[in-house]
């Protein structure tokens, strides 16, 4: 039976990679392309959003963190002369960094706390970005930023970053790593751990556990995410300006984990589904953004608490008249 | 610097410092009742100042009179947001709080619908000028700051020395207790919920003869509430008034000398050294 599921799971994803994969071949519309793109890009962000949150704390700084990648790999990129696919880890180790800096004093007070604490810290980020303008190009923020380099295997394979096609697959892969990652953290020693802290510091800290050196670790690996995706999003756009990542994008993604639902992996991307969807069907009547995000969310927070998978699975068993799902 | 170019600055951080000391002190409030952290509060100080722009500019009713029914107004307010939405999720901060911030949105929207993106200004019933140690100052600036310092005096004798108030500070202090010596707790979270509403609508009236309304006007001043109840301590009252001053001043001094950017730079650096060095706060409080 283990097998059968493990097996299941197996099948489920690699379909899901192959359909993924063959996507662009169906659909030629570029613009369609591009609306796959956000949502890969999203999906990889939330997923960043979702570690700190497995532990029991909501980073509002977040945007801030993608802020610091896009603007380092932007940065080490047009000025530092490196190769995109240098500058992409590297942008990633120096978000990550930053976490760790920002996370020692900040994970050791009360998540209530936490929460209040990190707002500021978006508008530290803007704040630097706006106002240090000789560095980070003020309000102008960065242009010109250069597509990645071609990647040549062994002069087998050569692919050229000539469109928006290449962009697709690199975020696809990106993605598709991440959850591979996670899926293997959660379901590890250390994925235990996480859930033994959010459900309870002080049990968790009398068996033993660091529970400091965990949290610190989990957000440098979530601020790890949001680099990579920052310095993803600078190619991408080739621009980069601070209000791009202000207060709202962590509610976008805020809101795209919370549809999803905080406890399953895929949440995310069906999240991020239905966000990027949505924002593009109503992108010409912009003053119903924020009523339909804020009811989308007290919706979610009042009827779907687990997120819409969660409540569709937990109709479905219902009406099959069997017990509640337990995850 | 010459006196006449530093009281009018004075005078503006004393203005801004009230503004902070009536949000906060209703955050605080509302966090120490029910146990939320009202991302909401910022749209109630909104709201405070459309009411006023719409009673005072639209319909011209009395300066004084149209403060005083916004206020009533955004207290209404804070009763239906907790009638309707956050008495189902009693307790849980952490879903309370995105359930607020949900709230806050709706309210942003539902504002940019109704009165649209452009600026609100409120014209200034009185414009007379005093002279305060030799200085003129705009007469409507003392009384926004004697109005802000009277409530908030109101409001404290009002939570400490009324049977009312002190059984919400019961509830907060505990709530189970609370509830075995008759009090109702949801009764008192919505009483909270008012005090809040009625002291962020306050300030926002207060605001708006000097500054713009628009739908997102309440963001600013909820994140240096934030910064100023970590500061004091959450559910601390006297604490987010000491922080208020404190940040009011920051913030305009830090504005006029450093530019306005490196003011919010000096709130958070505040507050981070705040955490490494003294993590129980100001006043002792347990926050790690």
């Amino acid at each position: 039976m283990m097998h059968g599921i493990r097996l299941f799971k197996w099948i489920v994803l690699g379909m899901g990679i192959i359909l993924g994969g063959c996507l662009p071949l169906f659909i030629q519309n570029l613009y369609y392309i591009h609306i796959l793109i956000m949502v890969f890009y999203y999906t990889f962000i939330a997923l960043g959003w979702r570690l700190i949150m497995s532990i029991g704390y909501v980073n509002f700084g977040f945007p801030g963190f993608i802020a610091v990648g896009s603007y380092a790999a932007a940065m080490l990129v047009t000025r530092g002369d490196l190769s995109f696919w240098l500058a992409m880890p590297l942008a990633g180790i120096i978000g990550g960094a930053i976490g760790l800096i920002v996370g020692y004093p900040l994970l050791r007070i009360k998540a209530t706390y936490f929460f209040i604490a990190t707002f500021s810290f978006v508008g530290v980020i803007e704040g630097i970005l706006y106002y240090w303008e000789g560095f980070t190009g003020g309000w102008a923020g960065i242009k010109g930023i250069p597509r990645p380099n071609p990647i040549d295997l062994f002069g087998i394979v050569a692919v050229k970053f000539s469109g928006k096609i290449q962009f697709y697959y690199l975020i696809l892969g990106l993605m598709v790593l991440a959850l591979l990652i996670l899926h293997k953290i959660e379901k590890s020693k250390t994925g235990k751990v996480i859930i033994a802290i959010k459900d309870s510091n002080n049990l968790a800290m009398s068996v033993g556990i660091n529970i400091t050196a965990y949290k610190l670790v989990v957000f440098a690996g979530s601020c790890f995410i949001a680099a990579i995706g920052g310095a993803f999003f600078a190619s991408y756009n080739t621009m980069i300006t601070p209000n791009i990542f202000d207060f709202n994008l962590g509610v976008q993604i805020l809101i795209i984990v919370m549809f999803g639902g905080v406890d399953i992996l895929l949440g995310p991307l069906v999240g991020a589904f239905m966000l990027i969807t949505i924002s593009e069907l109503i992108r010409f009547s912009p003053h119903w953004h924020l009523v339909i995000w804020g009811s989308t969310l007290i919706g979610v927070m009042l009827f779907m608490r687990k997120g819409v998978i969660h409540g569709i699975l937990e109709i479905i068993s219902r009406a099959r008249g069997g017990r509640p799902v337990e995850k | 610097m010459a006196s006449d170019i530093l009281a009018p600055v004075l005078i503006n951080a004393l203005i801004m410092s009230i503004i902070y000391m009536l949000m906060a002190s209703g955050l605080t409030l509302v966090f120490g009742v029910l146990h939320l952290i009202n991302f909401a509060h910022g749209e109630l100080y909104m709201l405070g100042g459309y009411g006023l722009w719409l009673l005072s500019q639209v319909l011209g009713v009395n300066y004084f009179l149209s403060l005083f029914l916004a206020m009533t107004g955004t207290a209404i307010m804070g009763v239906i947001i907790d009638r309707s939405f956050f008495i189902h999720l009693r307790g849980q901060i952490l879903e309370s709080f995105i359930l607020a911030l949900g709230i806050s949105l709706l309210l942003q929207g539902f504002a940019l619908l109704v009165f649209g993106s452009e600026e609100r200004g409120i014209k200034a019933s009185i414009t007379d000028r005093v002279n305060i140690f030799g200085v003129s100052v705009l007469a409507e600036r003392i009384i926004a700051v004697i109005a802000g310092i009277g409530v908030m005096i109101a409001m404290m004798w009002f939570v400490h020395r009324t049977r009312l108030g002190q059984a919400m500070l019961a509830t907060e202090q505990n709530r189970e207790a609370a509830a075995l010596q008759g009090i109702n707790v949801n009764n008192m979270c919505s009483l909270a919920m008012a005090v809040g509403g009625a002291l962020a609508g306050l300030g926002g009236g207060l605001i708006s003869t000097m500054m713009f309304v628009t739908p997102g006007v309440g963001t600013i001043p909820l994140m240096k509430a934030f910064i100023i109840i970590i500061i004091g301590g959450l559910g601390n009252i006297p604490g987010a008034v000491l922080g208020g001053i404190v940040i009011g001043f920051i913030d305009c001094m830090g504005a006029i000398f450093l530019g306005g950017p490196l003011a919010y730079l000096i709130g958070f650096v505040f507050i981070m050294v705040l955490l490494i060095f003294r993590p129980k706060g100001f006043f002792g409080h347990d926050v790690s």
